[in-house]
């Protein structure tokens, strides 16, 4: 069937920008309005890197790595503006028939719930051998021999008895590692994992985590990784980036976020992980709610639950500036003064 | 599941003898003599009513009758009629394929008219079109069976000369328009149920999935939509088909098709008894096994289902 | 398209539907004013009409005739076609062809020879002797000897063979022997013989002047018994005959049966190569058939009656038949035991109209207690007229009814429903007498009405003649030992009368007694006339001279394809 487009044929250097977002804004028209879901918001991905996209629910980091993918359902959805490159082709704007090319062969994603993610009434070794099939044009039995070769790559157990299995027949973390076969049938470059362990259970997190990192190494394919646990995230992160109601509002290496975050709202978020070690503590937690997406105030929309708030926040929205001792950026008008 | 099956298959055997017995029973005795109705207004000589009690078991104890009936039943054989003295296993062999192309051709219209059109009331979802339908198939859904078959027989039968006015002269062709006439009728829910599922199937993450796969529309659409919203359509469309068996008596009436529908209006009428009973014996089991059917189809599509 | 397009057009059809289904007065209402009774179509739910047969003359009515072509006819499924058992008008449309017995009726139903060439009685009447012809064979070839008479009227009165219409031999024809092989206790009728093959004695219980034309009803049909043999259980779905047609292969069950010509037969061939009985399952659908053009002669349902003249461009037959239905009182009753009352209740009938009104012309009011067609029937009973004045008077003088109630009873299911109402209409009118309605189901009803305490009110019945002649309708229903009188009248002067029939030399003799009889009825008004039948046909212009006879049959033997 559809062959890759050979643009794509050639491996990537190493430090060659594979994704691109700048200035993305993705909106909702909605009965009750426009909903900006995704405000302005750029990042890019290194081949070999791991990009974290962090937020509470409803900050917008789902729906912009949707956007990248074309997932978006529009109507109601519409990318307002900005640009998406992927090794320098624009997906805004892009035909299906070429975005095609791309999704499942360049650029892949698994997503949080893989028991909904898959489709229950096919075999899962059948859905794996899918990609194969239908971008490949591989025969069915070539198709089924690569399916079981990388469901034993993810670490399933009794392959090919577990490639005629179901869905439902399978449990939490092997379902996981179905979706990420299925994900890396075609050796894609990109892989996007979105919340990929917030379903499971904490072990089988961390096996799932190990995995992820193990064939990035081999493999050397870029990684964003949407969570909103920070404890899972400082493990396999390189860079991160923080959001906050559809915009972001901190970005940076891993290890100096998480050594000093700036923004108040990154601080925030770290102070009230609990802790296993040191003494207990009565849990913190930012006071508040974060704002509707409809409804954003005016100036920044941290602002009303924001310890460090003067009456400059309310008024005029922060930019992103560049931190003045390390790398990265945060939006926040008192960005030195903060500790 | 294949012990499940058996248990289903085992259990219709006290169903058989229970229905069996009741029908038998509540048949029986209804007030009225089904010897008398064959003579019309006319009195009986006593003589031929001893006949006809002694060849139809009827001056028995009634549960006696019962067995010697049911005897006779578990070897195939169903009796004879009351009227015409026809082996009723006859009147079977000529009727019953006769309503099953009729309740098969509807079925096959219905999917073909219903599944498309649901398909297309779901892609264009709250517009003219998908409420326009709605309304559409629900007046077909509420004009009776007869008006709607006097009407086609009318216009597209007599006036425009398309099909034949009745009976079934013409094979298969025959049972083209009192098929089409039944179909359009009880298309309403089978294409509402269509637009549902696939309303809702189209929620589903396993799209998304999909489509982030790169499979293209069309393939997300088919092979991954349809193929979950349409198990419980094709379920209907299989418990349809078994309703059908004995639900086609209008239709046969006004198209002049002698099904086994026909016959049990005319036995009804006629008091004929035997063929009342072992008519509706009949129905009761098609439509037993058809559900047994329908529940192993059900399994058989949508893997999650297990039955223990 | 566009969506506004596809909407649009959506809505127009729902729009077109609904003016359809409102529009369209074919389809209203499927309840029908009796129909259901047809002309005694259903197994006897109807008038009880029917079963009475005819065969009309055999020669074409003058005029040019080419022989050829196919006629092609509806009927409603019949229970037999087979001689021994044909009950209902539709088996007699099709046995008719099939068979021929020893005489058959001209258009003025006297007697004519058909198998039998001359007969004559002894002085009692009590013995008939037969001549037949030499020349008549079976389809098969076999000779028809007197012998297969004897054999066929053995096969009918034989208990095993559950003929549900044996009662023509021993009630009707009264054959010596027939009930006690009925009873099953003899096992040949003993009442006939066959001295050559072709001489026929027929011996009677009773005297009978009418026996030549009761011998023309198809149950005395001649039988070949080898040919039954042979046939085994499918025999009666295939029948092997005398007459002018034959079977071409076997009854199709609810689809059709197709008649072929026998060249063999012995008297004027009929004129269609082949005969089409097409077998429908409701009478619009046949009519409707014959409307496409595909059938060629069709029976009307009531809805259509006013249309059918037009519909069918003229090719309309509208003619009486032989059947009646009364309200027949309880004689022995209280009040109905007083003949001023019954009068009363008779004169308050207004016929005409209700006629008009309920059945739209397709009963003819009666006006006596015989149908006018049949012979010896006298004229109108002033009993049976409408007279409210007489009527408020008689009733007042006797009385009146206490309580000023009255339950009509009837058979449901056979449309009586509205003309009984409209009776009880008239009687609250103009008698101020209320009526209250029994309906039962047909079987149940006839119970009631043959248990001994019967009914307390007026009860609807029916009455279907088995010979053409008036005695018919007047021994069975009216004679004091009959076992169809569910009146419990019961006159000295009327079976005096009927006794004098019996014993008349000729039939026409024996008219005077038949007068009486039905003047005694006329004063002592034990039923309440109500109506007489009427059949209809239409047919296209695919077949000409289609003549429809008071036996309720078309002669489709006479009728021409002009194809």
């Amino acid at each position: 069937m559809t062959m890759t487009d050979p643009q794509f044929a050639t491996a990537p250097g190493l430090d060659e920008t594979l994704l691109e977002v700048q200035n993305l804004t993705v909106e909702f028209h909605t009965e009750d309005g426009v909903v900006r879901a995704v405000s302005d918001v750029s990042w890019d991905l290194q081949a070999g890197e791991t990009l974290a996209i962090l937020g509470e629910s409803g900050s917008g980091k789902s729906v912009s790595v949707q956007a990248v993918m074309g997932l978006i359902p529009m109507p109601p959805g519409v990318i307002a503006g900005g640009s998406i490159r992927y090794r320098g082709t624009e997906l805004v704007g892009a035909r299906p028939a070429m975005l095609n090319t791309i999704r499942g062969v360049e650029i892949a994603m698994i997503f949080q719930d893989p028991l909904s993610a898959l489709n229950p009434v096919y075999k899962v070794g059948w859905q794996i051998a899918e990609s194969f099939r239908v971008h490949r044009g591989a025969s069915r039995r070539d198709a089924k021999d690569q399916a079981i070769a990388l469901m034993d790559r993810v670490g399933i157990p009794n392959p090919a008895v577990r490639a005629r299995q179901y869905p439902h027949e399978f449990s939490g973390g092997m379902r996981q590692r179905a979706m990420i076969a299925m994900a890396l049938a075609l050796d894609p470059k990109v892989l996007i994992a979105d919340e990929p362990t917030t379903a499971l259970d904490v072990t089988v997190q961390a096996q799932i985590m190990d995995l992820l990192k193990e064939i990035q190494a081999d493999t050397k394919m870029g990684l964003v990784l949407i969570t909103h646990d920070l404890g899972v995230v400082a493990s396999v992160a390189d860079r991160v980036l923080m959001m906050y109601a559809g915009r972001a509002v901190e970005t940076g290496t891993a290890d100096a976020f998480y050594a000093a975050p700036a923004h108040p709202y990154s601080q925030g978020l770290m102070q009230s992980v609990p802790r296993l070690t040191g003494p207990l503590e009565r849990l913190e937690s930012i006071p508040g709610t974060p704002p509707s997406v409809v409804n954003l105030p005016g100036g920044c929309a941290f602002s009303p639950r924001c310890p460090y708030t003067i009456d400059r926040c309310r008024d005029e929205r922060p930019h992103l500036r560049d931190l003045p001792d390390r790398d990265g950026q945060s939006a926040c008008h008192r960005t030195e003064e903060l500790p | 599941m294949f012990r499940y099956f058996i248990r289903r298959v085992l259990q219709l055997i006290p169903v058989f003898f229970i229905t069996t017995l009741l029908i038998f029973l509540v048949i029986r005795l209804i007030p009225g003599d089904p010897v008398q109705a064959q003579f019309g207004e006319r009195r009986i000589p006593d003589t031929l009513r001893a006949n006809y009690e002694e060849r139809y078991h009827l001056n028995e104890p009634i549960f006696k009758q019962y067995f010697l009936y049911m005897g006779d039943v578990l070897r195939f054989d169903l009796g004879d009629s009351i009227a015409t003295q026809r082996p009723i296993n006859d009147i079977f062999r000529e009727a019953l394929p006769r309503t099953l192309r009729l309740a098969g051709l509807s079925v096959l219209f219905q999917a073909v008219l219903a599944i498309p059109l649901g398909v297309m009331m779901a892609r264009k979802k709250d517009t003219w079109f998908d409420n326009g339908f709605l309304v559409v198939t629900l007046i077909m859904l509420s004009v009776p069976p007869f008006v709607l078959g006097l009407l086609a027989q009318v216009y597209l039968g007599v006036k425009w000369d398309i099909f034949p006015v009745q009976g079934i002269n013409d094979g298969l062709w025959s049972y083209v328009l009192p098929s089409l006439v039944i179909a359009t009728s009880i298309m309403a829910v089978t294409a509402r149920l269509m637009r549902a599922t696939l309303l809702d199937v189209g929620r589903e993450d396993f799209l998304r999935t999909a489509r982030a796969k790169g499979l293209g529309e069309r393939r997300v659409f088919a092979v991954h939509g349809m193929r979950n919203a349409m198990i419980p359509v094709l379920t209907v469309l299989a418990i349809d088909l078994g309703a059908l068996l004995g639900g086609t008596i209008v239709t046969e009436s006004v198209f002049n098709i002698p099904g086994i529908g026909f016959q049990i209006t005319r036995a009804v009428i006629q008091r004929d008894n035997t063929i009342i009973t072992g008519i509706s014996i009949f129905l009761v089991m098609a439509y037993l096994v058809i559900n047994l059917i329908v529940d192993m189809l059900y399994a058989w599509l949508d893997p999650r289902i297990r039955y223990e | 398209m566009s969506k506004k397009l596809a909407g649009l057009l959506a809505i127009l059809m729902a729009f077109s539907l609904i003016a359809a289904a409102c529009g369209d007065d074919d389809s209203d209402d499927a309840t029908d004013t009796g129909q259901t009774d047809g002309d005694g179509d259903g197994d006897g739910e109807g008038d009880g009409e029917g079963e009475g047969e005819g065969e009309g003359e055999g020669e074409g009515t003058g005029g040019e005739t080419t022989a050829g072509g196919s006629v092609s006819y509806g009927i409603v499924e019949p229970s037999w076609i087979d001689s021994f058992n044909t009950q209902d008008s539709e088996g007699f449309e099709v046995a008719r062809l099939l068979f021929d017995g020893l005489t058959d009726y001209s258009e003025d139903l006297s007697p004519v020879p058909a198998v039998a060439t001359e007969w004559s009685a002894n002085d009692d009447k009590t013995e008939w002797t037969f001549t037949l012809r030499d020349d008549v064979t079976f389809h098969n070839g076999n000779p028809v000897t007197a012998q297969s008479f004897i054999d066929a009227f053995n096969r009918v009165a034989n208990p095993d063979n559950l003929s549900d219409v044996s009662y023509h031999g021993y009630y009707v024809a009264q054959i010596e022997g027939w009930t006690e092989v009925d009873a099953g206790e003899a096992p040949e009728i003993t009442g006939l013989a066959a001295p050559d093959d072709t001489t026929l004695v027929i011996t009677l219980a009773a005297p009978n002047p009418i026996i030549p034309k009761i011998m023309a009803h198809p149950v005395f049909s001649p039988v070949d018994l080898s040919a039954v043999e042979a046939g085994g259980d499918g025999y009666s779905d295939a029948p092997v005959g005398n007459g002018p047609y034959m079977m071409d292969g076997t009854w199709q069950h609810d689809v059709g049966i197709d008649l072929v010509r026998y060249d063999g037969y012995y008297g004027t061939p009929g004129i269609a190569d082949e005969i089409n009985f097409q077998i429908f399952d409701s009478v619009e659908t046949m009519y409707l058939t014959a409307q496409d053009g595909a059938l060629d002669i069709s029976d009307v349902p009531p809805e259509n009656i006013t249309t059918a003249e037009d519909d069918f461009n003229g090719n309309y037959i509208d003619v009486a038949v032989g059947s009646f239905t009364y309200l027949g009182f309880p004689n022995n009753t209280p009040p109905f035991d007083n003949v001023d009352i019954r009068r009363a209740l008779s004169l308050a009938i207004d016929r005409p109209t209700i006629m008009e009104e309920i059945f739209a012309g397709t009963r003819a009011p009666a006006t006596g207690f015989v149908p006018p067609l049949a012979p010896g029937a006298i004229g109108e009973c002033a009993n049976a007229t409408y007279d409210p004045d007489l009527a408020k008077e008689l009733f007042d003088g006797a009385g009146g009814i206490e309580g000023n109630q009255v339950t009509i009873y009837f058979n449901s299911g056979g449309g009586h429903e509205d003309w009984t109402q409209a009776v009880a209409n008239g009687w609250l009118q103009i008698l101020g007498i209320e009526a209250d309605f029994v309906a039962q189901e047909f079987s149940p009803y006839l119970d009631v009405l043959q248990s001994d305490e019967g009914v307390d009110g007026p009860f609807r019945l029916g009455w279907g003649w088995d010979a053409p002649s008036a005695s018919n309708f007047l021994a069975p229903l009216y004679g004091s030992d009959s076992s169809d009188n569910y009146t419990g009248y019961a006159s000295e002067a009327f079976d005096a009368a009927i006794v004098e029939f019996n014993s008349a030399q000729t039939e026409e003799e024996g008219f005077p007694a038949l007068a009486t009889a039905q003047e005694v009825l006329c004063e002592d008004v034990p039923v309440a006339p109500i109506y007489f039948g009427r059949g209809q046909r239409v047919y296209n212009d695919s077949v000409d001279n289609v003549v429809y006879s008071v036996f309720g049959f078309t002669l489709l033997e006479q009728v021409q394809p002009t194809a």
